[in-house]
C-alpha cells in the first residue's frame, strides 16, 4: 500500500495537528495553564504566518520545537523580570551535587509496564512541575519529547555533558519523587 | 566496580550507549549488589513512564476556542483587500 500523499499545510490543518503539540510542551516547562496559552498562541501566529516557507510536516516539526522552547524561554525570562526576581546564574547544584544514593525499596512494576492509567500520568506530571526549572526543560525535553542531548544542548544553549549532568540529577529526583507511589504497587 | 562508578554510567547504560565491555561489567555488578539493582530498575522506570505520558493531550476546550478566534482573526487581517 502507497502511503497517502501528505497533506498540504493550512492554517487549520497546523491548529489541528500541532496547537497541542506546541500547548503541552509548554505547559510541563512552564508548569501553568495561563503562560502556556500565551506561548501557544505566539507561536501558532508565527507558524501561521510562515506556512509559506514550510515544505513538509518532517521541517515544521523540528522548528516547532525549537521555537515553542524559545518562546517558553523568552516567556520565563519575561515573568521574572515582571516579577523582579533575581535570576543569577543557574545553580547547577539546585538539585545537590551528589552524595550516597538511597536505593529505597524494589518498585513493583513490570518491565513492560509502560500504559499508564490516568491518575499516575497525572502523579508523574505534577512530580515534574516540583522539578527546579533548568532541570525541567531537559528532563521534558529529553524524557517526555524524547529529543536527543545534542539538540536539547542547542536549543538551550548547553553542552552536551551539561544537557547529561541535568538530565542525570532530574532522573534521580523524580525517581525520589516517584517513589512513594511505585514502590509496593500491587499490579495486575 | 563500585557503586559510584555505576551511578556515573547509568545514563550510558540505560541508553544504550555502552561499550560491551563496560555494559558486561554494569550487569556483573547489578547481579551482585541489591542497592544497584533496585537503583537501576526504578530509575529504568522512571524513564520509562515518563516516555508513556501524552506527548499530544487535547487543548483545553475554553483556550481552543479562543485561540481559534485568534487564528481566524489573523488570517481575516492577512488576507487581500476585495478577495
Amino acid at each position: 500500500m502507497f502511503d497517502p500523499p501528505p497533506e498540504k499545510l493550512t492554517p487549520e490543518l497546523v491548529f489541528r495537528d500541532y496547537a497541542p503539540r506546541i500547548y503541552n510542551i509548554a505547559r510541563r516547562m512552564l508548569g501553568n495553564d495561563a503562560d502556556a496559552e500565551d506561548v501557544t498562541q505566539d507561536v501558532l501566529l508565527q507558524v501561521v504566518r510562515k506556512l509559506d516557507t514550510f515544505r513538509g510536516d518532517s521541517q515544521i516539526a523540528t522548528w516547532l520545537h525549537r521555537v515553542t522552547v524559545n518562546a517558553a524561554l523568552a516567556h520565563r525570562q519575561k515573568r521574572a523580570n515582571r516579577q523582579k526576581h533575581e535570576n543569577g546564574e543557574i545553580d547547577d547544584d539546585t538539585l545537590g551535587a551528589g552524595g550516597p544514593i538511597s536505593p529505597g525499596k524494589r518498585w513493583n512494576v513490570g518491565p513492560e509496564e509502560t500504559v499508564l492509567a490516568a491518575e499516575q500520568a497525572s502523579i508523574i506530571e505534577q512530580a515534574i512541575e516540583q522539578l527546579p526549572e533548568p532541570f525541567r526543560d531537559v528532563y521534558v525535553l529529553a524524557d517526555v519529547e524524547e529529543l536527543p542531548n545534542n539538540e536539547i544542548g542547542e536549543m538551550l544553549g548547553l553542552s552536551l555533558a551539561a544537557v547529561k549532568s541535568r538530565l542525570h540529577r532530574a532522573r534521580l529526583r523524580m525517581r525520589d519523587l516517584l517513589a512513594p507511589h511505585f514502590e509496593g504497587k500491587v499490579t495486575s | 566496580m563500585t557503586c559510584e562508578e555505576l551511578l556515573e554510567l547509568l545514563q550510558d547504560y540505560i541508553g544504550n550507549g555502552l561499550v560491551v565491555e563496560h555494559r558486561t561489567t554494569v550487569e556483573v555488578h547489578i547481579r551482585g549488589c541489591e542497592h544497584c539493582g533496585i537503583l537501576v530498575h526504578s530509575y529504568t522506570h522512571t524513564v520509562r513512564v515518563a516516555r508513556a505520558l501524552p506527548k499530544c493531550k487535547p487543548l483545553p476546550a475554553a483556550f481552543e476556542a479562543r485561540l481559534r478566534s485568534v487564528l481566524e482573526s489573523e488570517l481575516k487581517d492577512d488576507k487581500p483587500k476585495g478577495s
